[in-house]
């Protein structure tokens, strides 16, 4: 147990380490690059008053410092700072104010890839070579190359505007139905990756020894599939998955921006716009924890389910 | 000589369309693409317009060849600068080893802990309107990883090889051992990451540019895209278009990709 303790300390300080280093650069490059943010929120015409209070809400009106003191005291306080638009709200209130239609759309995304990939891959699988088999290889190696800023506005001319089946961007996102269409958007690549990944793993461990003694002892394919080569091929299938919710959470920006959904995206992207620095600080930092974090877990389900990982 | 499959056949026609539309497509293409023309907007493919035009009546056949030449020279530059730096770096790590190839794989390891594009989006956001120059930049900080890890493990392949073991006895210093034994016999691999990671970052730099976070360059694939995303409850050709055209490299470059891997690599 302590060899667990110790490889979660280790892999958890080595995440916070790299968040750390990437929170810096960010930091030091946002000075590197020239131009007044002050400007850019309010418009040439604002008054001295207003320019003075905005910049000491970025903290502009310190030296480097105090800067980066101001940037410690903002991370340790939870709140990761206030937002400079309002000058109310703290950051760490508008990322969980929107944080869970983001989980809740990568979530639906990845269920989604697995159910569709999962049957497909098996299926392709069985026969390599059939027309089957190459129906789905060529099907996911256009599911791989359909980026979702395409598939999105296809799904939206083809089931909103022309058949009006699905709610679309005008309609709120609690709207029945809602999540449909971006949750297919960005289970496209996924879903195709992961259909190509379930036929590779199943053709390996069909070849392995086990399966043959298996079929050898008179037990049905069906048998076989289902408790000796899928429990065995899926592992790493389930586990990129895992990873790739991560990813998906960083993805579902594009995908948020097609449909007008609230979301850690949304919100990103119209704080970039005004450059209220600290929101996009710390939507980055939250992002990547929660990457880090579903990696952590990912490495950890993994070794308990497969005995031959040892955690290192 | 094996036969060549479809898929072989499919991936390098793609991608050499895309690279010859992007040299020559400018000069080959119907009329400017700044041309505006208020009695045709939106109209879809017909004679006149092979892809259709846009909400000013602009043809958008021309965008897109306009806009290829730009797609070309970022993916391109970006590719050139990760694929150097990676290889260099990943060689030296490899070949050195110690603490070098430490400091090295740590990096690579902070790069790897984190979603890449977002780290491209905090950078890129930085700028009001990023040249091409910076967004090579900023996909070039993290796009050099993948490089750096395929050039390291082909090195420590190479390293103990008779011909290599040779050239260090004859007394050759190690960057000349890197970059005149090594490098070159590492090539093969190092090819095939970058035909993949062509259609990556041409991928990137439209997600960027379909975000309004792109380079201000006219005629941008993504920004083409999310245009006619804009104007999809009136006419779909302006989003299709773009968007079949990005989709096509990605696809070009993944096939080709597959079929250099398993021409070069003797594994598969």
């Amino acid at each position: 147990m302590s060899g667990l303790a110790s490889f979660i300390a280790r892999r958890g300080l080595g995440a916070l380490v790299a968040i750390l280093g990437v929170s810096l650069a960010v930091f030091a490059l946002r000075h590197a690059v020239p131009g007044d943010p002050v400007d850019a929120m309010l418009g040439e015409q604002a008054t001295e008053t207003d320019r003075e209070a905005l910049r000491a809400c970025l903290d502009l009106d310190k030296g480097i410092g105090g800067q980066l003191l101001a940037f410690g005291r903002d991370l340790s306080s939870g709140t990761l700072g206030v937002s400079c638009r309002d000058r109310r709200s703290t950051v760490i209130s508008l990322i969980l104010a929107v944080y869970p239609r983001t989980l809740e759309l990568a979530l639906t995304a990845v269920g989604l890839a697995l159910c569709l990939a999962i049957p497909l891959g098996i299926a392709a699988s069985l026969k390599p070579g059939s027309w089957l088999d190459g129906l789905v290889m060529a099907g996911s190696m256009a599911g791989i190359a359909i980026p979702s800023m395409w598939m999105g506005p296809l799904l939206l001319a083809f089931f909103y505007v022309k058949l009006g089946w699905l709610p679309g961007p005008a309609d709120p996102p609690s709207a029945v139905g809602a999540l449909w269409l971006p949750a297919i958007t960005l289970a496209t690549h996924l879903c195709a990756m992961l259909a190509r990944m379930t036929r590779a793993s199943l053709l390996d461990v069909a070849s392995e020894d086990f399966i043959r003694t298996a079929r050898a002892k008179g037990l049905s394919r069906l048998t076989v599939l289902r408790r000796h080569a899928l429990p065995n091929a899926l592992l790493p299938v389930v586990t990129v998955a895992g990873i790739q919710l991560g990813a998906l959470l960083a993805g579902a920006i594009v995908t948020e921006k097609i449909f007008a959904r609230p979301g850690i995206g949304t919100l990103l992207l119209d704080s970039i716009s005004v450059r209220d620095w600290k929101v996009v600080q710390g939507v980055v930092l939250v992002v990547a924890l929660s990457y880090v974090l579903v990696n952590l877990l990912v490495d950890l389900v993994y070794a308990a389910l497969d005995p031959r990982v040892r955690l290192r | 000589m094996k036969m060549r499959r479809p898929g072989e056949i499919l991936g390098g026609v793609l991608f050499g369309v895309f690279v010859c539309a992007a040299i020559i497509g400018p000069w080959l293409s119907p009329q400017s693409p700044w041309a505006q023309n208020l009695d045709q907007v939106l109209s879809p493919p017909d004679r006149h317009h092979w892809l259709g035009t846009d909400e000013n009546g602009g043809d958008l056949l021309s965008m897109l060849l306009h806009g290829a030449r730009m797609a070309l020279l970022v993916a391109g530059t970006t590719v050139t600068v990760s694929l150097l730096v990676g290889t260099t770096l990943g060689a030296i790590a490899g070949y050195v080893g110690g603490w070098v190839d430490e400091a090295i794989m740590r990096l690579v390891d902070v790069l790897l802990s984190f979603p890449g594009i977002l780290l491209n989006l905090a950078v890129v956001a930085l700028a009001k309107r990023p040249s091409i120059g910076f967004i090579v930049f900023a996909l070039a900080i993290n796009g050099w990883v993948g490089y750096a890890r395929v050039a390291r493990g082909q090195t420590l392949a190479m390293r103990e090889r008779e011909f290599v073991l040779a050239a260090r006895a004859a007394g050759a210093t190690w960057p000349r051992m890197l970059f005149r034994h090594i490098i070159p016999s590492i090539l093969g691999p190092l090819i095939v990451q970058a035909t993949f990671g062509f259609g990556g970052v041409v991928l990137v730099e439209a997600s960027l540019s379909f975000l309004g976070l792109g380079p201000a360059i006219p005629f941008s694939w993504g920004s083409l895209l999310s245009q006619g995303t804009s104007y999809l409850w009136r006419s779909t050709h302006l989003a299709a278009v773009p968007g079949a055209a990005i989709a096509m490299v990605i696809l070009g470059c993944n096939l080709l990709g597959d079929s250099l891997r398993d021409r070069w690599d003797p594994r598969s």
